[in-house]
């Protein structure tokens, strides 16, 4: 068990270094012009220019700006954005954006995870019942609908037409709360629309995994033998079907980990949702380097970590993966 | 092992970038074809360029239009690596775009001019009128800057794209100008707009919140238009972009010599704490602005000219320039005045951005006081009651809020949660807006201006008969209604009445639209078809072309004297034969 954790551990911070490298790399490969950002008026002289290009240290040879970028990283110092005229890239993704992004995907995708394994369970026990063909086309019809499509429709319909929803933001402008409730019921009330357009894209998705891996499991043999043992359908499906169904979905939360902290750029755009994906995508069309090196590095970190602890998990889920 | 000599392979690789970038155009050398950058992103200048090329084509040029990415299209810009371009540039209050775009200092990489356009006699009235002070007589020489340039056109004015502003019907007030009604060359409307039904708080939906909150750094039109509102200026603009005195008692007055501005402050100016707004505060923002070599409003301007400053009494600043500039009035009359209780100890520094969210830092002498700032929500600002316009602003409060698309926020101004947007409504919108019964939609013209440049050192169009061609063979009216679906004001000279009305040479020469005419200057300048496949050809091929048809004329011809040289000798000795042997048989 320790040769396997420091065995995993060490190939963790290997691919976490060459992720640190390709970040920086990635950005600068990519077509643009980072000092047009920082400039930005037309009307700026070239001296004024100059000034500032050297502020931000992008008159320097590529390989002086990496050795400070690794530099500054090690004491967690993130940089400065360049479209946000010199604002700290810690601030601007340690703050409101993370704390919307982390309730918005967490809440969706937790509870699209939710009813993915149930329904998907269900769906399988009863295949080609009409539950299981009502639930697949239903789920094949949202995991390949726009979610910016359906995002605009329930603004359009419960926004606009039915008044039932806010149409933009997270908190009502210019409110004041209160309590501390106030505000989480101004705020729910305003992830309802994101909330739901998430769930409703992402349930379908985990549904077809769980249907299909306990739709696997049924082929194997313990099956057969639980069946013969003469243990009753619920204790077959819940304790043997879907308690090993459920391996493939553990390295697949291992990766959803990254939505939690990248957002979903589409959803948070239509809803002006302040979050981290709306961020990332401005942060591509300003060509601000800083600010999408630093959402990557957190990133990366994240996803690395998670598929370590998802690598143990499974260590002990599964008696078949050896040390 | 493995895993680590990859890195190490891969870091090696990376770092070998090239830096330098290889050069994209190659100009033709036979036919007149050229590629034609747009920009990708905007539709009008992609469906414009498009429109352009089918007109060209009538005249004998053939345009491929190619969608560029701006990443892609600076930088080939900046090293002249194009032939032709067209897209969309922009006007600020004053038309200095008039130097920015002709003079030949301008023209450097990420300048004023991406064409390369020199010409000595440009430059010297240019610099005659910016060291005019007396707005007639620098009018008078502007006007020979738009007639020579015309006569030059180092590129074509296409249209000026059209502001549609839509607000909430019970909203009245605000002007209409250029530019629109809410925008930061706008001073009139904010102080002045009210609801009939009585609302007073006034909602404006963003597209994204202010990139900074600091005069001294504002940059974009959401962060000047911020600043402008809590800050106030000396001067402000008429709804004809005429300067009109603001904090100030009347216009600046100019000394002789054009090197002294003085600015006359009202009595009783107050910043939002409270505490006085004297000369000494106006002179301060000046030396603060250069001395910190600040970004803002008109930093650029006031960086170049400032020399120094004085406030003799509270209520008089004066100022001294290192030499006259025919727009200081205008670049320290309306440059955000910060206060210098407030600002003498605070570095104006990248590293250290001045976040004026802080209510104690926030603090201005414009119409509104900064009051809250919910990041990636709103900015409030509510009235300030001791401004010198006494009883104004009429609303009570004034609110940014972000909603990032154009459908949410006309969604939001139907339902009446916002009551109009910062910019213009965008086209595919503007139908909608107009049906809506709870809108009304403005309409004025827009500071970004439609042009197709040319690179004028690159052949042909390093001939001004080729540029003058194309001018003639551009209906523009066409351009407008197929690039930009209609919703754009056509422009036929560099400074159009439209925008600049006092600035504007109503004789200035002009192309109108007349592909006889282009033809003809194109077929009298010698770029022909010869080969007659619709395309003309080069006129250095033509010439080319001619002289080797010319020679092989004149060999034909030494030829044919060959022939017939051949031909008479044969015929006389076959005659000759012929004779001799009629006289053998004869004899015989």
């Amino acid at each position: 068990m320790r040769d396997y954790l420091i065995k995993r551990g060490a190939s963790a911070l290997i691919t976490l270094a060459l992720a640190i490298v390709l970040n920086f790399f990635l950005f600068r490969i990519m077509p643009g012009d980072p000092t047009r950002t920082v400039v930005g008026d037309f009307r700026v002289t070239p001296e004024i220019k100059q000034a500032l290009i050297h502020q931000f240290g992008l008159d320097q040879p590529l390989w002086v700006q990496f050795l400070l970028y690794v530099q500054n990283l090690f004491v967690g110092n993130l940089g400065v954005s360049f479209q946000y005229r010199g604002t700290p890239v810690a601030s601007i993704i340690f703050g409101r954006r993370l704390f919307n992004t982390f309730i918005l995907m967490g809440s969706s995708i937790g509870v699209a995870l939710i009813i993915g394994i149930i329904v998907g369970t269900i769906a399988a026990w009863k295949r080609e019942s009409r539950f299981d063909i009502v639930t697949v086309i239903f789920s094949l019809v949202t995991y390949s609908m726009p979610v910016f499509w359906l995002g605009m429709m329930i603004i359009l319909i419960f926004g606009y037409y039915l008044d039932a929803i806010p149409i933009a933001g997270t908190i009502t402008v210019g409110m004041t709360y209160s309590n501390v409730f106030e505000y989480a019921a101004d705020y729910l009330h305003h992830m309802t629309g994101p909330f739901v357009t998430l769930t409703v894209s992402f349930v379908g998705f985990y549904f077809l995994i769980m249907r299909d891996s306990i739709l696997d499991v049924f082929t194997e043999d313990y099956m057969l033998t639980a069946k013969a043992k003469g243990l009753s359908n619920s204790k077959i499906l819940f304790r043997h079907a879907m308690r090993n169904a459920t391996l493939p979905m553990v390295s697949l939360i291992a990766v959803e980990v990254t939505y939690l902290f990248g957002g979903a750029t589409m959803t948070e755009t239509v809803f002006s949702w302040y979050g981290i994906g709306r961020l990332i995508y401005e942060a591509v069309v300003m060509a601000d380097y800083p600010v999408l090196q630093g959402i990557f590095v957190v990133m990366s970190i994240l996803v690395i970590s998670a598929n370590f602890c998802a690598d143990i998990v499974y260590a002990f889920l599964d008696p078949r993966i050896r040390y | 092992m493995g895993i680590a000599l990859f890195a190490f392979l891969l870091l090696s690789a990376l770092l070998v970038i090239p830096s330098t970038r290889a050069a994209w155009y190659t100009p033709p050398t036979e036919k007149m074809t050229f590629p034609m950058m747009v920009l990708g992103w905007d539709d009008w200048s992609v469906h414009s360029g498009e429109a352009i090329a089918e007109q060209l084509k009538k005249v004998g040029i053939a345009i491929e239009v190619v969608p560029t990415d701006d990443s892609a299209m600076y930088p080939r810009l900046y090293d002249r690596d194009y032939g032709i371009e067209e897209m969309s540039y922009g006007y600020a209050a004053y038309p200095q775009h008039m130097y920015y775009r002709f003079h030949s200092s301008q023209d450097c990489a990420e300048c004023g001019q991406d064409w390369s356009f020199r010409n000595a006699t440009v430059d010297a009235v240019i610099d005659e009128m910016l060291r005019t002070t007396d707005k007639e007589e620098a009018r008078a020489l502007m006007w020979k800057v738009e007639q020579m340039a015309a006569e030059n056109v180092p590129y074509v004015p296409l249209f000026l794209a059209d502001e549609y502003h839509a607000f909430r019907k019970e909203w009245t007030g605000y002007t209409v100008m250029p530019a629109g009604p809410i925008s930061y060359l706008n001073w009139l409307t904010m102080p002045n707009i009210y609801s009939t039904a009585g609302k007073k708080d006034f909602v404006i939906a963003f597209n994204n919140e202010p990139e900074t909150f600091s005069p001294m750094a504002a940059g974009t039109g959401r962060s000047l238009f911020y600043s402008q509102n809590v800050y106030d200026t000396l001067l402000a603009y008429d709804d004809k972009l005429v300067p009109i005195p603001w904090m100030t008692i009347g216009l600046p007055e100019m000394s002789s010599d054009g090197k002294t501005i003085t600015f006359h402050l009202k009595p009783g100016l107050k910043w939002h704490d409270g505490q006085p707004l004297t000369a000494r505060d106006v002179i301060f923002t000046f030396e603060y602005t250069v001395a910190q070599e600040a970004t803002g409003a008109n930093a650029a301007d006031i960086i170049k000219s400032f020399d120094s400053g004085e406030a003799p009494d509270d209520l008089t600043a004066v100022i001294h320039l290192k030499e006259p500039y025919v727009w200081a009035d205008e670049a320290f009359g309306t440059h955000y005045i910060i206060p210098e209780h407030i600002w003498k100890n605070l570095k104006y520094d990248w590293e250290q951005p001045l976040v004026q969210t802080n209510p104690n830092v926030a603090i201005g002498s414009g119409p509104f006081m900064f009051s809250t700032w919910v990041p990636g929500e709103y900015v409030k600002l509510v009235k300030n009651p001791s401004w010198w316009m006494t009883g104004h602003p009429l609303i009570d409060s004034l609110i940014f809020r972000k909603i990032d698309t154009e459908s949410a926020r006309i969604l939001a101004m139907q339902k009446g949660e916002v009551d109009t947007e910062r910019y213009s409504v965008e086209p595919a919108f503007v139908e909608q807006a107009k049906a809506s019964p709870e809108l009304t939609v403005t309409h004025t013209v827009d500071q970004w201006d439609y042009i197709i440049a040319f690179n004028n050192k690159s052949p042909p169009f390093d001939d001004i008969w080729v540029r003058r061609a194309i001018a003639h063979a551009i209906d523009k009216e066409e351009v407008v209604k197929r690039g930009a679906l209609g919703f754009g004001t056509v422009t036929t000279s560099y400074c159009p009445e439209a925008f600049y009305p006092f600035w504007h040479n109503p004789n200035v020469l002009t192309y109108p639209y007349n592909p006889e005419m282009a033809n003809k200057i194109l077929d009298d300048q010698g770029y022909l078809d010869i080969d007659g496949d619709g395309i003309r050809e080069l006129k250095s091929f033509v010439a080319q072309w001619q002289a080797e048809q010319q020679q092989r004329e004149q060999q034909q011809q030494a030829l044919m004297t060959q022939y017939y040289a051949i031909a008479a000798i044969v015929v006389i000795v076959v005659v000759a034969g012929l004779y001799f042997v009629y006289r053998r048989r004869k004899k015989a």
